[in-house]
């Protein structure tokens, strides 16, 4: 099958995912967006009011911390089921498997995008001037929706034989949420652990981002590279074992 | 050009057998094993074996969805795999968006789908409900939007894994056409059916799996005789449990769907349980697919075993035909016996389906079944057990006549209702008092109720006597023939015995034609404008002895006898001969053939002869009529009475007709 083919195939089946999501629910699309926003709330009176954390545009600060764990956790779980939810396709044709799970990152990465335009609703709201920094955003995203692609290859390929992946992922989110700076500063964390600290991806994304977005800080081009080179490195990893493992799929169905 | 080459294609799968210890939790598993074949362009290729026979593991390896575990495959071209029911299928769509999905599984461009679009939706025949989600579709629909997608993709192979069995019939006729299209244009095809017929209708080779393994290949008459015969070798009983299983399970899945139907239109009434319904129409149409799914196995299942049943029956008939030829008395009981055991097994069958087909069908199946009937008396001609077959005979023929509505079919069929109860009687007094006594007594009664007597009745009993007549003189026949044995061997006593019985038979065949005619009168007076009477018809052989065999190409002559009680100015004989299937194959009668009779009076007799018999194997049933010379009311006709049989001799041709020719060849 030719290149085009395979971009076909995933626009058919994001577009169709996307379309499926939210298909038997009155409000539809509304709760890609409310969903993030439910969660602002309730962390916000937890941590600001109740717990008294004292961080600068506390909101703003949260939102990004959640839209970007929210995208990571929602693509990550819908990925891991994609293989099974199209077994019915995948045990009786013969198509690159590897759209299906394109397509479920895909289909979550459109919420991500609405998403982030509702955060910059927020900054109007609470007077957060956008700086001119805040053009490198795209680049990352896309080095978001490339890690979470990674991780996702790799579980959605394990799924199949070991269906017990599915307990154990929703643990690791959890365990994921707490070690990761969404809801505190990694400031926050004592320094000599800081160092296996950074080394979490995701991390160092919500950081970089909420740098530019929130506290227009110009970034240091040498921790990009070292984000990029991780991400990288979990994608080209998560590729490689998808491929490895995807002749096997129809019969592990 | 090879299109396909397997080479070895061994493919095993782990198989969990404890999920509890995590130890030896899997076992290798084979579903094939060495497997070895190649296909030409424009080759059809069936794949036949029974369930978990690997069938459907083969073509998901030669489609590349499955790898195999050693051995090497080769295919040239687009593959279109229709493997199972509903690939490509998402059931929260509609049906509009997914021939998209779909069609772009198959790797057609959007572009391409939506300037085919149009053609898709006529062939699956679906306009009216392509907005609709794919759920509420039957199986036969979803079946119909994958076929008419997959079918605009132009393959070069087709791997067809039993999906033709879903659908309606004109669907199903439409879709095998279309396969059978494309195989006339060059396409390669593989093939997985349960159905014989479609397998025979469409391939040049096929191929018998079992347990993974290739058990025998080559043309798919032989492969599927070995496929057959390795199926039915089991105990007859366990295929007609599998069909009282499937039946049983039929009514439970229609009384469930009774059910569901009643508490739908139950809560229709309450607004709130929209969801509820939406789930019981789900069960619903999940239910109905089930029942044709079982339907489909179930007449899958009948076509193959009926047709283990013929090829059986016919081979019993051929050796049965021989053993005449030779006289082999001994053989011939045996093998009538076995014939009369098969017979009772179609029967059976035939009646199964009764259970599960539609009315129309119905009728034709019971018609087999009377023939059965019919053929099984004649197997055991004046025994106990054939009051048994005529005892079924008089309960289908009751059955028949109380879901008839047509009053000209039902005046017919009880008009054999009243043979066989004839019959029956004439059987039962035979058994009782011994055969002398009955048919006096027998004969008596018939005479003390002479007068309540109708034509119809009357005409009833002259059947039953030209019966026992024709049975007696089989007899005399078997007497004759013992009678020259006894003679060669010098065996006084016996031959002396032999003679006797002779003459009383002989005896006892003139009294009943003596009253036979003499009920032939009695009809003759009542039908006051009958004053022609066709007696008896009988068939000749060259010897002029009477006989019901004849061999292709032996003389042939039929005798009228008949009656005329005044004179009668230009009559015309006509004869009609029929094969058994109702096929009309020859109405000579006198005028045609400018054979004129002035008049007749009295009795007298019309001989018709044919010097070579051109009809092959099979059985004949012969019209004989007499009517005026310018009308073709007759004064008297008597309706598919007769029956001879034609049996096999050198002549092997194939059909009805036996040609005389010649064959030539001229080579360079």
């Amino acid at each position: 099958m030719k290149l085009k083919n395979h971009f076909n195939l995933i626009r058919e089946f994001t577009i169709n995912n996307f379309k499926l999501k939210y298909k038997n629910s009155s409000v539809g699309y509304l709760w890609s967006i409310l969903t993030p926003l439910l969660m602002l709330a309730t962390l916000y009176i937890v941590f600001s009011i109740i717990m008294k954390l004292d961080v600068p545009h506390y909101q703003l600060f949260l939102l990004i911390g959640i839209i970007f764990w929210n995208f990571l956790s929602e693509a990550t779980t819908t990925s891991m089921n994609s293989l099974l939810a199209h077994g019915n396709i995948i045990k009786k044709m013969n198509f690159p498997n590897y759209v299906v799970v394109v397509s479920s990152c895909l289909s979550s990465f459109i919420s991500l995008l609405l998403n982030i335009v509702i955060f910059f609703l927020f900054t109007l709201i609470f007077k957060v001037k956008l700086t001119a920094i805040a053009i490198i955003l795209p680049f990352y995203l896309i080095e978001l929706f490339i890690l979470v692609l990674g991780i996702s290859f790799f579980i959605s390929s394990l799924y199949p034989r070991f269906r017990e992946l599915s307990h154990i992922w929703s643990f690791l989110l959890l365990i994921g949420f707490w070690v990761t700076p969404i809801i505190y500063r990694e400031t926050m964390v004592p320094e000599k652990y800081l160092k296996y600290y950074m080394l979490n991806p995701l991390a160092r994304l919500i950081n970089e981002a909420r740098d530019i977005l929130i506290y227009h800080y110009t970034p240091v081009l040498k921790q990009i590279l070292i984000t990029l080179i991780i991400c990288v490195l979990i994608f080209a990893l998560g590729f490689l074992f998808f491929r490895k493992r995807s002749p096997y799929f129809a019969e592990e169905l | 050009m090879e299109v396909i080459t397997l080479k070895n294609i061994t493919k095993s799968f782990r198989l969990e057998h404890d999920e509890t210890s995590l130890k030896n939790r899997f076992e290798e598993f084979y579903a094939l094993k060495n497997i070895t074949f190649s296909l030409k362009k424009g080759e059809a290729l069936g794949i036949i074996g029974e369930n978990g026979s690997g069938k459907t593991t083969l073509l998901k390896i030669i489609a590349g969805i499955l790898k195999p575990t050693s051995g090497a495959i080769d295919v040239k071209g687009k593959i279109m795999p229709f493997i199972e029911l509903g690939a490509g299928i998402q059931p929260e769509l509609t049906g509009m968006e997914n021939i998209f999905l779909y069609g772009t599984l198959l790797g057609l461009p959007r572009i391409e789908i939506e300037r085919k679009i149009d053609s898709i939706i006529e062939f699956s025949g679906l306009k009216k409900f392509i907005y609709a989600k794919l759920r509420t579709y039957s199986a036969g629909m979803q079946m119909r939007l994958v076929f008419s997608t997959a079918m605009m993709n132009n393959p070069d192979v087709l791997l067809i894994d039993e999906i033709i069995a879903v659908g309606d019939e004109s669907f199903q006729k439409k879709s095998f056409n279309k396969i059978k299209n494309l195989k006339s244009q060059g396409k390669t095809i593989v093939f997985v059916s349960h159905s014989m017929e479609q397998i025979r209708a469409v391939c040049d080779k096929a191929i018998f799996l079992k347990d993974g393994k290739i058990k025998s290949n080559g043309l798919p008459d032989n492969v599927i005789h070995t496929y057959l015969e390795t199926v039915y070798k089991r105990d007859n009983n366990s295929v007609f449990n599998s069909f009282d299983k499937k039946i049983k399970e039929i009514s439970r899945l229609e009384k469930g769907q009774k059910k569901i139907i009643d508490s739908i239109s139950k809560i229709q009434k309450n607004i709130f349980n929209k969801f509820k319904i939406k789930t019981l129409k789900n069960t619903l149409e999940r239910s109905k697919w089930g029942i044709s799914e079982l339907k489909s196995g179930l007449s899958d299942l009948f076509e193959n075993y009926k047709y283990i049943l013929e090829t059986n029956l016919e081979s019993v008939e051929q050796k049965l035909s021989s053993a005449y030829n030779k006289n082999d008395n001994k053989l011939i009981k045996k093998l009538e016996n076995k014939r009369y055991e098969i017979l009772e097994d179609f029967k059976k069958l035939l009646l199964i389906k009764t259970k599960f087909c539609d009315k129309t069908e119905e009728n034709k199946i019971n018609q087999h079944v009377k023939f059965i009937l019919n053929e099984q008396s004649d197997i055991l001609k004046g025994t106990k057990r054939e009051i048994n077959v005529l005892n079924e005979f008089k309960e289908l023929l009751e059955k028949e006549i109380n879901q008839t509505k047509n009053q000209k079919i039902k005046e017919k069929l009880l008009k054999e209702f009243e043979t066989v109860i004839m019959r029956i009687s004439l059987l039962d007094k035979e058994n009782k008092y011994g055969k002398k006594k009955t048919t006096r007594s027998f004969r008596r009664k018939i005479l003390d109720n002479r007068q309540t007597l109708d034509n119809e009745k009357l005409e009833g009993i002259i059947l039953v006597l030209r019966r026992v007549i024709l049975d007696i003189n089989d007899g005399i026949f078997n007497l004759q023939l013992k009678k020259k044995n006894y003679l060669i061997t010098k065996n006084k006593k016996k031959l002396l015995e032999c003679k006797k019985e002779i003459i009383k038979l002989k005896q006892k065949r003139k009294k009943l034609i003596d009253e036979m005619n003499r009920k032939q009168e009695i009809i003759g007076v009542q039908r006051k404008n009958l004053n022609v009477k066709i007696i008896s018809a009988r068939f000749l052989n060259f010897k002029n002895n009477e006989t019901k065999r004849f061999k292709p190409g032996d003389k042939f002559t039929i005798e009228i006898t008949y009656n005329a009680l005044k004179r009668i100015n230009n009559p015309v004989f006509g004869i009609g001969i029929f094969k058994d299937d109702g096929t009309h194959i020859t109405g000579p009668n006198t005028k045609f053939h400018n054979f004129k009779i002035d008049s007749i009076k009295g009795k007298g007799r019309v001989y018709y002869t044919i010097d070579s018999l051109p009809l092959l194997e099979g059985t004949y049933l012969v019209t004989i009529a007499i009517h005026p010379y310018n009308s073709f009311i007759p004064y008297d006709v008597h309706t598919k009475l007769y029956t001879f049989k034609v049996i096999k001799n050198h002549v092997q041709d194939f059909g009805t007709f036996y040609i005389n020719a010649k064959w030539k060849i001229e080579q360079n």
